[in-house]
């Protein structure tokens, strides 16, 4: 950013789209948005250091391609909780959107599980990787009969009953998601969501 | 160039047509077009913002997931639609998200459009950019710069069918007006060349005939209207021409026969003139006859106041000559005779014979004296007729041809006028001047100057001795030159004068004052006057207070000697 500022008060450039690219990748440098750093193709600062900001958004986007029965909700003032289990670095995000956005017209609360039995009910249930398999099993059998989207972030997850995975693929997050699983949580995946995904099938 | 309103009328009336057909196809046309350009451009402003929509809409999960190359698949549909060049996503903050170039050149992303929209670019491009909206969110946007080609080729398939349609229409319309104006021009020009016939041919008996009951039908009418009304007025001129033809000959032979009797009447006139020419010329031969006759009578007094003087002078001689004592010498001679032969005694003895040498030398003595008287009253005598000789050579010196013009000297022809009445002048006392300016010799007719100053002069004179007595019976002659070539002789009395209304009447024939006078003399005297080209006038102030005749004379100079 400075080399960038550096370069552009060096060379007193007064054209407007310099100035204006200039300001643009402030912009993008100070909101800390993930492309800024690879279009900058600055190696210093690897993208594994926005994993967990871009898995809380997608998170958070899920709710928007992804259609839970009415039965999910007890009433049109319940909030729509998206509960992490395990120690993924996501609420910090999370927060901050659910500060300012809504899923279906819901307010967005987080919930933090540090166990399997501890877990409530929830929309999404985000399972980080450092959970056990076991742990992650138990997880997604607990909730086999519940309205909730299951997303974690370990290889396999998909296969083994969990709706959503996310996985790295050329530095960028992707996820994998078993249309099957979902359907048994009486979910509807958008087909836009669908596009973006590598489909999976249960083991 | 021929200006428009010099074309025939055919050719108007089709460019008439042409024009307002031409007008109204090519707005019509125009209207077309811009409605069908406007409905075109708006349909692709709704297909390209219905495409950016869809696309927008397709690619909400691949901005939330971050899938910039699913959004780019998803781009690489547009590969469909043809008029699209660019497309680009953007995200919620702006930045360059997924983009599509239909032709490989190298357009760098462009930043994101400031708003959302449709325009069309100078370039001739329509911009869409579509706000891509995803659960009530404004994740990104989508922008599709896409080409107008279609537009032009649109356009330019519509101008090639307008210029198509005009063309044919156009000649059709010429095809058409040409058969159809003629219902307007055919008669229009039917009723020129009738006029122009009936210019060139002055036949105004020539009709139109009218093919339809429209205002042409009436143009018609009214143009048989007025040919008749210029037939009828031609008659009537003809008519009046010819009248006036007869009234002209009519009046041609009633001057002509006027003219003959005019010219008679001239050459009448002309005879009467010549008659008074005659008359006229016998009236001067009279007048100067009278001019003569005065004159000859004042000689004739002149001369019988001589005769008067020669009379007494023959009458003292014979009364001398009577009591002569010649017969005392006869008795004395008889006496010696009778005493012849004693005269010695006779003389010495006889009383008688004593006193005989005393009575003789007495008598020789008487005798002497006698004859000596005699002689003188002679030679008086032999003095007054001289006077007459005088006299009458004068008259005879001026009674020569009248009308000679001399070289006269004009104060000798008035000494001359004087002394023709001198002797009237001496027996009355009328003291004469003369007031003579110094005139050089003139050129006149004599004669006739002499005429007219005898005649004042007399004129004058009988005033002056039949007026009032005065102390002092005063005549003056003077002359005076009142111009270069004119001169003025004043004869002032001062007589008995002229009563103002006679100032005229005295110049007129027959008048007169005087008992024995006969109203000759002066009006002789004011034709002479006018003859010479002069003028006549008197004036007085009243009776009894003189008068002044003025002879006003031009002349013509006399060679002075150098």
């Amino acid at each position: 950013m400075t080399i960038i500022r550096r370069i552009a008060n060096a060379r007193r450039v007064s054209e407007r789209r310099w100035r204006l690219w200039a300001c643009v990748l402030l912009v993008c440098g100070v909101m800390g948005h993930p492309r800024s750093g690879i279009a900058q193709q600055n190696y210093d600062e690897p993208v594994i250091n926005r994993e967990y900001p871009l898995k809380a958004l997608f998170l958070y986007n899920f709710g928007g391609y992804v259609e839970w029965p009415a039965a999910a909700f007890s009433t049109s003032q319940d909030p729509f909780v998206i509960g992490v289990l395990g120690s993924a670095p996501v609420d910090e995000t999370l927060k901050e959107i659910s500060a300012s956005r809504k899923i279906g017209g819901r307010k967005i609360v987080v919930r933090r599980f540090s166990s399997v039995d501890g877990i409530e009910t929830c929309h999404i249930l985000f399972i980080a990787r450092d959970v056990a398999p076991q742990q992650q099993l138990a997880a997604i059998n607990r909730f086999q009969n519940y309205h909730v989207l299951i997303v974690g972030e370990s290889p396999g997850f998909a296969e083994r009953g969990g709706s959503v995975n996310f996985f790295v693929e050329a530095n960028k997050i992707r996820f994998e998601i078993n249309i099957d699983t979902a359907k048994q949580h009486q979910l509807k995946i958008s087909a836009k969501l669908l596009s973006l995904a590598k489909i999976v099938q249960g083991s | 160039m021929k200006s428009y309103k010099d074309f025939a009328i055919n050719t108007k009336l089709t460019l008439l047509v042409l024009l307002a057909g031409g007008v109204a196809l090519l707005m019509s046309c125009i209207a077309f077009v811009t409605n069908d350009m406007n409905m075109i451009r708006s349909s692709m402003v709704k297909q390209m913002s219905t495409l950016a929509d869809v696309l927008g809409a397709n690619s909400t999960a691949a901005l939330s997931f971050d899938d910039p190359n699913t959004a780019s698949e998803l781009l690489a549909s547009l590969q469909q639609q043809p008029a699209v060049e660019f497309a680009c996503i953007y995200d919620a903050s702006g930045h360059a998200f997924a983009s599509y170039h239909r032709l490989r050149s190298v357009s760098p992303p462009l930043p994101m459009p400031a708003q959302h929209g449709y325009e069309f670019t100078d370039e001739g491009y329509l911009d869409v950019a579509r706000p891509i909206d995803h659960a009530g969110q404004s994740i990104g946007t989508i922008y599709l710069h896409a080409s107008m080609d279609e537009l032009r080729d649109q356009m330019l398939r519509y101008v090639n069918i307008v210029a198509a349609v005009m063309i044919v229409s156009l000649g059709a319309s010429i095809l058409l007006s040409s058969r159809l104006q003629r219902v307007i021009s055919v008669p229009i020009l039917k009723l020129a060349d009738a006029a122009e016939r009936i210019s060139v041919e002055r036949d105004y008996a020539i009709r139109v005939t009218k093919s339809a009951n429209d205002e042409l039908g009436t143009l018609y009418d009214q143009f048989n209207a007025m040919l008749d009304q210029i037939q009828q007025g031609e008659a009537a001129v003809q008519q009046a021409h010819d009248e006036l033809e007869i009234k002209i000959e009519q009046r041609t032979a009633q001057l002509s026969r006027a003219n003959t009797e005019l010219s008679r009447e001239i050459s009448e006139r002309l005879r009467a003139e010549l008659e008074l020419e005659a008359v006229h010329q016998q009236l001067m031969t009279s007048a100067r006859r009278a001019g003569m006759a005065e004159m000859a009578t004042g000689v004739l007094h002149n001369v019988g106041n001589v005769l008067n003087s020669i009379n007494v002078s023959a009458t003292l001689a014979s009364d001398r000559m009577r009591q002569s004592k010649v017969t005392d010498l006869i008795r004395a001679t008889q006496m010696i005779e009778s005493h012849a032969e004693d005269l010695g005694a006779f003389i010495t003895s006889d009383p008688k014979g004593k006193q005989l040498p005393g009575f003789l030398s007495l008598l020789a003595a008487h005798l002497a004296d006698e004859r000596a008287d005699v002689v003188k009253e002679l030679e008086l005598l032999s003095t007054k007729i001289n006077h007459v000789k005088t006299i009458v050579s004068t008259q005879q010196s001026y009674a020569g041809v009248l009308g000679v013009i001399e070289t006269v000297d004009i104060a000798t022809t008035l000494d001359d006028a004087l002394k023709l009445n001198s002797a009237s002048f001496d027996r009355h006392q009328i003291a004469v001047a003369r007031q003579y300016e110094d005139i050089p010799k003139v050129r006149l007719d004599k004669q006739k100057v002499l005429q007219i100053l005898v005649n004042l002069v007399k004129n004058a004179k009988d005033a002056i001795t039949d007026g009032p007595h005065q102390k002092e019976r005063k005549l003056t002659l003077r002359t005076t030159l009142s111009g270069e070539k004119s001169l003025q002789i004043y004869i002032i009395d001062n007589g008995m004068g002229i009563p103002p209304e006679n100032l005229t009447r005295i110049f007129s024939h027959g008048f007169t004052t005087k008992k024995k006078g006969h109203g000759f003399g002066l009006h002789s005297c004011a034709n002479a006057a006018s003859e010479l080209g002069g003028s006549l006038v008197a004036k007085s102030d009243g009776p009894g207070k003189g008068a002044t005749f003025i002879l006003e004379l031009p002349f013509e100079p006399a060679e002075v000697p150098a």
